[in-house]
């Protein structure tokens, strides 16, 4: 498997989460997305990513929880993180682990720049055995 | 009633939504346009949306008088706004009202397929407003040739 720099999407919102995909499959990136932290986490423990796009606010597992999470991964398999809020939610982050914040409704071109400038900072790794193909989300998972 | 999912243009400018209507019509959605905020309120009260493409830069704040006017007129309503803008412009936006933000001039290709992904995931109510025929089908039918006025 050659080396990558893939990102996650993690928004509980489909249609948000179809948008992210959306745009930033256009530019090129290599994508799974997540609709919750659990999922999210289960997708870091199998897949090494460049960048996490992380919403604050989800059921079952929320962004925070996957922040602590990641918290106590080493610090060389942590994936940047940009998380998304709402501007309403605490702010208690931790900047070793999210590099920036965008605040909704994101101006979708500032998004995909951020993103862009992020991972070009990184280095591609290969994916772990057990690392599925990314694959295109269908429109039916809900 | 058609099962496509249907999306309002709120735009007053004739080119940009003459523009935004031909895109879009071409896509898998039923499309209606609205040139005032009034105009899209009205609609908004017969169907429900699954995406509305609005023009934050129309005069006299018509787009987030709509996008306001929305959130009282269904407070549940799940309609997903995309709202359009001159970058220039950036004045806040309420993430409550307003779901992304897509920058002017638009990326025709990626509009349509924006439009396209998103509308087919929004959740409808469980109980859908009966919509009136879209105006993209009303179109298509008229350029079939089959469509009788009633």
């Amino acid at each position: 498997m050659r080396p990558e720099k893939r990102l996650l999407i993690v928004d509980d919102d489909d249609a948000i989460r179809a948008l992210l995909l959306t745009v930033l499959r256009r530019r090129g990136f290599r994508l799974d997305s997540a609709r919750n932290g659990v999922e999210a986490i289960e997708r870091l423990r199998s897949c090494r990513y460049a960048l996490v796009v992380l919403d604050l606010m989800m059921p079952i597992v929320n962004g925070y929880d996957v922040l602590e999470w990641l918290d106590t991964q080493p610090v060389t398999e942590r994936p940047l993180v940009l998380v998304l809020t709402a501007g309403l939610e605490p702010k208690r982050f931790d900047t070793k682990i999210v590099v920036g914040l965008l605040q909704k409704p994101f101006d979708v071109d500032l998004l995909v720049d951020t993103i862009s400038g992020c991972v070009l900072v990184t280095d591609a790794v290969c994916q772990p055995d057990g690392c599925p193909d990314p694959a295109n989300e269908p429109r039916s998972a809900s | 009633m058609s099962s496509e999912p249907r999306v309002l243009i709120v735009e007053s400018n004739d080119a940009l939504r003459a523009m935004l209507f031909t895109i879009l019509r071409h896509q898998p959605v039923g499309v209606d346009t609205a040139v005032t905020a009034a105009d899209a309120l009205q609609k908004t009260s017969q169907c429900d949306y699954a995406l509305a493409v609005v023009d934050m830069d129309m005069a006299d704040g018509a787009g987030e008088a709509f996008v306001r006017g929305y959130r009282e007129q269904r407070p549940d309503g799940t309609t997903f706004i995309l709202a359009v803008r001159d970058p220039k412009n950036d004045n806040y936006l309420d993430p409550d009202l307003v779901s992304a933000v897509l920058n002017k001039p638009l990326e025709i290709d990626m509009v349509a397929e924006l439009v396209r992904e998103c509308a087919a995931v929004v959740p409808l109510p469980e109980d859908p407003l009966p919509c009136p025929p879209a105006e993209s089908d009303i179109r298509a039918r008229m350029e079939r040739g089959s469509y009788i006025a009633n």
